[in-house]
């Protein structure tokens, strides 16, 4: 639950589609042979023209065949890694002017902004940028607009409706071109609510949009959506380094964080295998389902090195960590951690469990859960809320041997 | 208001949360005040919600809709919004029309665009919290549902009493951990607020924070916030030009992020940097840069807290207070399975209701004590005079009809008195004697809906259906039923407005005009009759369930009873045989129709 980017192609065709009035933009969704166009890569990253992923090709065969060069390659992108699989190519457009249009989100306003200078950044428009409050309930009047060319009035408004009434929460389209009589959206950059998919069935609520560039699933990261789909609670889970050492099931949307940056302070950011958080008292078969699939994971995506896995070395840390829970039974959820570990026991051999949970029930769930490993021969450590928060990464990071070397030391 | 809550707040709970409703009660009794909860919204049931105080169990009212439970509990102010993330936005806008001055959402997942909507509605003297949050409390006051968590901790965390810290945060979870840890290091809250982790919620840290300012008992501030937005602008800005003086600890989770290999979006909603100024460490740099104590990192921040209480306390803005004795509250509470709210044997004496038995013997009319034990209430004396002229009429009629007959072959049968008068009143139900409640219920519905007497009938008739309470097997308008007729002269006397009774008339005329034995019967003049003058008479929830309960049915059943056991005593002395049917009174056969 949360804004998401869907592809610029995506947004041009929930723009087409679900166009109200006068001022549509032209679009070009016919496949026909248009000569001089522009080829882009569609992945979810910005300033793709000083990256490079932006051709302007003479025909669309050469435009093809700069796409087929690029296709199923790995690239990286402000240090975040993944396939390039998807393009747009549409045709050039010769223009002389350039707008950089907007909507965002107030509080209690919606916000266009506007510029002239198209085809710039937004960080380096300065006081070029327009912007424009509009009360939520209401149609931006013509003193409002007034600011912005006449001709771009009716698209606007256009905009601005789709962006309400499909639960957008970022609409960007820069450049915008008024030729000739007719408006081009040259680009468009969208973030749409994810909490509405619900009531936006019949627009992008049925599309399968993902979190960022680089971000591929997993089975197991699937089969946790999945699982997070049909609960109220929440089930989270991001498969960062497979080849971490240490992983993550964190309550609490605020605590996880805390955990990673812990984790990440102390100990070389690769280390880190996953962000994770299970929160809102799920059930015991939620709690095992969402267990299994990250020691699935923890057990077999990146097998323990060779040589040194013996029994008692610990090469593999799985912290079950947060702070002290409102209202999640700590026992009825950690009878679902202990169901996962009896049918994984015999992976788990050089992993160690680190506990740090306090809430409704805790003495209980701590105890039940320290005498399940006991039982199964792994190596655990349970603590309540008698130790700080995140004492547990700390000592994690030293039993593994993986502490930053800081830079006095070395 | 400086602080959310006092120890008079009074909330009402949408939706039958009984855990979390117990803890906020839980939370009452440890802190020495009054309940809490005035009542509960569901829309499903109006069942009350059993619940402890301490270690006694009450009954709390529950009401089918928000107005409801206004009209009721017209002080209560706060909203503790349980409904679901699709319902929970009506409950919210209600709520505003409704001008309740704090409204906390509990849902996680609500549409932004949806929560944007309830802070442009809102009314100035309104305050949002949540969604997507555990809610917010103020110590020694008032908890919004599991805010602060179980009793064992919330003890621990030091919530039942006030200490001198203004918390306020985004995530739910960590205010809980975070009031740990204030205790820990300072003395525990003055009042704590989870914001909840969405993009645009419904109230942001820094309308929480100026309160505090005004709060005299807040010494100094805590905020935990996280990355993605950019409020903590405004919080820096509120350092600077002197809006907030007080000493601000801070800190802003999320410095991972820069170091993930790909995007993150993290649990909560709200929680990811759409540009650099939202990330963790731009705003803890603005946030000391304007003057907060800010940690280099969350495990530090303890210790910050710590520095500046004791600071405060050497500068003797803080003085320690005695600890509260807390009272305990029994580990063994197991909620009854068995209810009773009109008679009581528990107590010094018995009573029915809250008036000793001995006092209605003295009194030695039976009357009172059945308007007492059915509907928990006095009546006036023409009304229970009424009713036993109803007893009166029904208490017999003659040996042949279905449960005098069955009482009377069971008493013939050798069965004891009890087992022969149950046999008898086996049979009273629709065909017999019990047609009183859906006469009522009819005649109570046509005239509800608008229809004339006339369109009433034609209706009945379309739907090829009697009207229960018309029609006789042998009176006619030409020989009225005495009965009836005694019954309505006493009415009619003692009542000048039956409007249902004067609409039955009506109905009777027309249907007497198509067939004479199709008049107002005994049952039919004791429903409308009793609608007119006992319903009115009735307290508010007794009438709610005025005809699905048989109120009526169980008037014909008191009375007939009398005359049943009559019967039964009659056969006992007259010695019967074992009845047996006579063979010739029988048609044998295969049940086949005659063929021609």
């Amino acid at each position: 639950m949360a804004q998401k980017p869907i592809r610029e192609v995506q947004a041009k065709e929930l723009i087409h589609t679900q166009w109200v009035g006068p001022g549509k933009p032209e679009f070009f969704l016919e496949k026909t042979d248009v000569g001089k166009c522009v080829a882009k890569v569609d992945e979810l990253f910005g300033k793709r023209g000083k990256r490079g992923y932006v051709k302007v090709a003479e025909s669309e065969a050469e435009a093809r065949q700069w796409v087929d060069s690029l296709r199923g390659k790995e690239i990286e992108i402000d240090g975040k890694r993944g396939v390039i699989n998807h393009f747009i190519i549409e045709p050039y457009i010769e223009h002389k002017k350039e707008y950089y249009l907007a909507f965002t989100c107030d509080r209690d306003r919606d916000v266009v902004l506007f510029s002239k200078k198209g085809g710039v950044e937004i960080e380096d428009q300065g006081d070029s940028v327009i912007r424009i409050a509009v009360a939520l309930e209401k149609e931006p009047s013509f003193d409002e607009l007034r600011v912005t060319p006449k001709e771009l009035h009716d698209t606007i408004r256009g905009l601005l409706h789709i962006f309400r009434t499909c639960d957008l929460g970022y609409l960007e389209i820069n450049p915008l071109v008024y030729e000739s009589g007719r408006v081009y959206l040259l680009d468009a950059v969208c973030r749409v609510d994810s909490a509405a998919a619900y009531r936006q069935k019949n627009t992008w609520g049925t599309w399968d949009i993902p979190d960022g560039f680089g971000t591929e699933l997993s089975l197991q990261e699937k089969a946790i959506h999945e699982l997070d789909n049909r609960t109220g609670s929440s089930l989270k889970f991001v498969l960062l380094n497979p080849k971490g050492r240490i992983w993550t099931m964190v309550a609490g949307g605020g605590a996880s964080i805390i955990y990673a940056d812990a984790i990440t302070n102390l100990a070389p950011a690769e280390e880190l295998a996953n962000y994770g958080e299970w929160s809102g008292n799920p059930s015991t078969d939620e709690m095992e389902e969402y267990t299994k699939n990250i020691l699935e994971l923890m057990t077999s995506a990146s097998p323990l090195p060779e040589g040194g896995a013996g029994e008692g070395i610990i090469k593999k840390a799985l912290i079950i960590g947060g702070g002290i829970a409102n209202f999640t039974d700590i026992k009825k959820t950690f009878t679902g951690v202990i169901r996962a570990f009896e049918k994984y026991q015999d992976k788990m051999r050089n992993i160690k469990i680190y506990v740090r949970r306090a809430g409704p029930n805790d003495v209980e769930g701590l105890q039940l859960l320290q005498e399940a490993c006991d039982r199964l021969g792994i190596a655990c450590e349970t603590h309540g809320a008698e130790v700080a928060m995140t004492s547990v990464v700390e000592q994690a990071v030293k039993e593994l041997g993986v502490q930053k070397s800081s830079p006095v030391t070395a | 208001m400086s602080t959310l809550f006092t120890d008079q707040t009074t909330a009402i709970v949408y939706g039958r949360k009984s855990v979390s409703i117990q803890r906020m009660l839980d939370f009452d009794y440890i802190c020495g005040r009054r309940p809490s909860v005035a009542g509960v919204v569901d829309p499903n049931s109006g069942v009350p919600e059993k619940v402890f105080y301490g270690k006694d169990e009450f009954l709390l009212p529950v009401f089918r809709s928000l107005q409801d439970a206004q009209e009721k509990y017209n002080d209560a102010d706060v909203i503790v919004n349980f409904a679901s993330l699709r319902s929970a936005g009506a409950v919210v806008k209600e709520a505003i029309e409704r001008k309740y001055r704090i409204i906390a959402t509990i849902a996680e997942g609500v549409p932004e665009r949806d929560v944007r909507g309830w802070i442009s509605l809102c009314h100035h003297d309104t305050i949002l919290i949540g969604p997507a949050t555990v809610g917010a409390l103020t110590a020694g006051a008032f908890r919004i549902g599991d805010a602060g968590g179980s009793t064992e901790h919330f003890i621990e965390s030091k919530l039942h009493r006030k200490g001198s810290v203004g918390y306020v945060g985004k995530s739910g979870g960590m205010s809980n951990e975070m009031y740990r840890t204030i205790a820990k290091h300072a003395d525990g809250i003055v009042e704590g607020v989870a914001i909840g982790g969405d993009r645009y919620p419904g109230s942001h840290l820094l309308e929480h924070l100026l309160r505090f300012e005004h709060n005299p008992d807040v010494k100094f501030h805590v905020v935990l916030s996280e990355i993605g937005g950019r409020e903590e602008e405004e919080i820096a800005g509120a350092l600077k030009d002197g809006r907030i003086k007080k000493p601000l600890v801070a800190w802003v989770s999320g410095t991972s992020a820069a170091h993930f290999p790909k995007d993150v979006q993290f649990g909560h909603a709200g929680a990811f940097a759409a540009s650099i100024a939202e990330t963790a460490e731009v705003k803890n740099m603005i946030l000391k840069g304007a003057g907060a104590y800010v940690p280099s990192s969350f495990e530090e921040l303890p210790e910050t807290i710590e520095n500046v209480y004791r600071m405060l306390k050497s500068k003797g803005n803080i003085t320690r207070m005695a600890e509260p004795i807390v009272p305990n509250i029994p580990t063994d509470r197991r909620h009854t399975h068995f209810q009773c709210t009109i008679s009581s044997d528990n107590g010094e004496e018995s009573t029915y209701g809250d008036r000793p038995i001995a006092e209605y013997i003295t009194d030695g009319t039976l009357l009172p004590v059945l308007a007492k034990l059915w509907w928990k209430t006095d009546l006036s004396p023409r009304t229970l005079k009424y009713l036993e002229m109803i007893l009166c009429a029904v208490a017999d009629h003659g040996p042949a009809v279905a449960g005098a007959h069955n009482a009377i072959v069971a008493a013939s049968a050798g069965k004891d008195a009890i087992d022969a008068l149950c046999s008898g009143l086996l049979t009273i139900g629709p065909r017999f004697g019990g047609a009183v409640d859906s006469a009522a219920r009819a005649f109570y519905d046509a005239q509800s809906r608008g229809l004339s007497p006339n369109d009433f009938v034609s209706e009945m008739k379309e739907k090829g259906e009697r009207i229960p309470g018309i029609g006789h097997k042998v009176k006619t308008v030409h020989h009225p039923d005495t009965r009836v007729t005694a019954l309505l002269d006493f009415v009619k006397k003692q009542w000048e407005d039956l409007p249902l009774t004067n609409y039955a008339l009506d109905v009777e005329k027309i249907t007497t005009s198509k067939k004479p034995n199709l008049i107002l019967n005994v049952d039919g003049v004791i429903a409308v009759t009793l609608i007119d003058v006992l319903l009115p008479e009735l307290p508010e929830d007794v009438r709610e369930g005025f005809f699905d309960v048989g109120y009526l049915n169980g008037l014909f059943a008191l009375g007939r009873s009398i005359g049943l056991l009559g019967h039964v005593f009659d056969q006992k002395r007259l010695k019967s045989p074992l009845y047996r049917h006579p063979t010739e009174d029988i048609l044998y056969g295969d049940g086949r129709f005659l063929l021609p």
